[in-house]
């Protein structure tokens, strides 16, 4: 018994990873070691803010049919959806509702396909994937004559056409211990806090989930415009009109030489 | 390179909205429009919020027409007491107009509105002014031909509170200009421009004033109208994106410069024959956007 099995060796290697890895979020069960990381959990929405590119890289103990499914979802937002038809030759909405808290922020990326990995009812039951994103209405809100699947499919398009919205088997997992997922986060997203959950699967079943929070923030200058527009507003428009006659003014100067 | 809009909360090319600025400018500097006609929908065709491009815009053109309007005023352009007039109706026509835009934005038609109110004005003030200006240049190229009088008399000049306009040689009801000022007023409001492209045309054919004094006198009443609609907005819907405003002006009063001399070089009928023909372009392009089936016919808006 003095030579090393594949599997101990693979869970030494992943032991000295833990030890090389700062802020872990751990939850080890039984025999899994599901682990993982960010490479940032403070994005900053500054001036020059263009959207962030986050890693998140973590170990797992990989078996033939295990998968690694994660989600990073934004703040909840209620939403209006608006149908347009056709009203003698221009096109008007005509029907809306409401839709209770939607994240308005969510990308699911696993290593194969989530109908591959589990069942449609385990999926239904997890809430994973677009289509078992809750669709509810707020209070008072209805769908008249449509089919309601019609207004979910659109909902799914618009936010997958905005960004915000992703589903992608883009997951690599290296040796069979390492999996590392690209998070991006357009620049249209919103600040607040993104929480970020990393499953583990095995043979199509929740075998071992950790978690981890990214928290997005506006900072800098763009930050205290926006407080000062939200807090005082009556001094802000008053400050708009100052720093705009004066600009007027100073770039006419400018000019007249 | 990029810039985050704070208050509009998306990132946009710097440059971009520079040369939007510019371009925008040039053709307020011609013509002594706000501009505001042409920017508002190609803000929103950015992917600036319909709102935000509204009150930004507000704020950007008190800026273009404090810089259009001191060249006017040193030429002696600014018939002042009428500006005045103008300006009160046009005061209390954007503060309705303000609120009436919160009413349609609430009930989710604010786009339309904006798209049709647009469409409306733009095509009847084209085709007038195109027909206007095709016969002035057509008459001054036939020799001997009959001089047009001043202004037309019609029931406008019966009404009461007649006042006296030295710089405009006008003797009309102060009710007239307080008019145009409330319509106008609320159009600005609602539709995210000055409103020079309405009030241009109506000081001409509506108040008969001369046309050397009708683009400082417009640019002069906008500076209160805007200034006003900023500061409305501002308080009522935080729309007013200070840095988006500053960069537009920056392209904005460069371009505008610019613009102001060229204008001074064309003549009268020409300049009203050449805006009438962009008018006209920008209102076939909406009643093409509302007539054309839409690529998606749902909309998504997040509520904060």
């Amino acid at each position: 018994m003095f030579s090393l099995s594949s599997k101990s060796f693979r869970r030494l290697a992943a032991i000295v990873f833990i030890g090389l890895t700062a802020n872990l979020t751990t939850s080890v069960v039984a025999q899994d070691l599901l682990v993982a990381d960010l490479n940032e959990k403070e994005v900053a929405i500054t001036t020059d803010f263009n959207g962030a590119d986050l890693l998140l890289f973590g170990t797992i103990d990989h078996e033939l049919n295990d998968d690694v499914i994660i989600i990073v979802e934004g703040p909840p937002k209620n939403i209006a959806i608006r149908q347009k038809s056709r009203v003698s030759g221009i096109w008007i909405n005509t029907e809306s509702a409401t839709l209770d808290t939607i994240p308005s922020f969510y990308q699911i990326s696993s290593t194969r396909p989530l109908n591959v990995i589990a069942s449609t009812k385990t999926l239904k039951e997890l809430g994973l994937g677009l289509d078992n994103i809750p669709f509810d209405l707020i209070e008072g809100s209805s769908i008249s004559g449509d089919d309601p699947q019609v207004w979910k499919a659109a909902l799914i398009r618009n936010m997958e056409n905005e960004g915000l919205w992703n589903e992608n088997s883009d997951i690599k997992v290296r040796k069979k211990i390492l999996f590392r997922s690209n998070i991006h986060l357009p620049a249209n997203i919103l600040p607040g806090e993104y929480h970020v959950r990393i499953l583990h699967f095995r043979s199509g079943q929740l075998f071992n989930e950790t978690y981890s929070l990214i928290n997005v923030q506006k900072k800098g200058l763009s930050a205290q415009i926006y407080q000062f527009a939200h807090n005082y507003p009556p001094a802000y428009g008053m400050f708009a009109i100052i720093f705009a006659v004066f600009m007027g003014w100073g770039a006419a100067r400018v000019f007249r030489r | 390179m990029y810039i985050y809009l704070p208050i509009a909360e998306i990132s946009i090319n710097i440059f971009l909205i520079l040369g939007l600025g510019g371009m925008v400018g040039l053709l307020s500097g011609i013509f002594g429009v706000g501009g505001g006609f042409l920017m508002t929908p190609l803000l929103i065709f950015l992917g600036v919020p319909a709102p935000v491009a509204v009150g930004t815009e507000a704020n950007q053109i008190v800026a273009s027409s404090v810089s259009g309007v001191l060249a006017h005023w040193r030429r002696g352009n600014v018939d002042v007491k009428m500006g005045i007039i103008l300006l009160s109706g046009g005061i209390v026509g954007s503060t309705i107009g303000v609120y009436i835009f919160a009413l349609l934005r609430e009930i989710g038609q604010i786009d339309l509105a904006i798209k049709l109110s647009f469409i409306v004005f733009l095509g009847i003030i084209g085709s007038l002014m195109l027909v206007e200006s095709t016969r002035t240049i057509l008459r001054s190229r036939r020799p001997g031909g009959k001089r047009r009088k001043l202004h037309q008399h019609n029931w406008l000049h019966g009404l009461p509170f007649k006042m006296r306009f030295r710089k405009s040689k006008l003797y009309i009801s102060a009710l007239l200009p307080f008019g145009v000022g409330l319509l106008v007023g609320i159009l600005s409001a609602i539709m995210g421009v000055g409103g020079g492209f309405i009030m241009v045309p109506a000081m001409i054919y509506v108040l008969g004033m001369p046309t050397s004094v009708v683009v400082g006198t417009s640019l002069f009443q906008i500076i209160f109208v805007t200034a006003n609609v900023t500061f409305l907005q501002s308080v009522q819907t935080q729309t007013v994106d200070v840095v988006l405003a500053g960069l537009l002006l920056i392209g904005g009063v460069i371009g505008a410069q610019f613009g102001t001399r060229i204008g001074a070089m064309l003549r009268g009928e020409q300049l009203r024959g050449l805006l009438a023909l962009i008018v006209l372009a920008v209102c076939l392009k909406l009643v093409w956007d509302v007539v054309i089936t839409p690529e998606d016919i749902f909309s998504l808006e997040l509520l904060r």
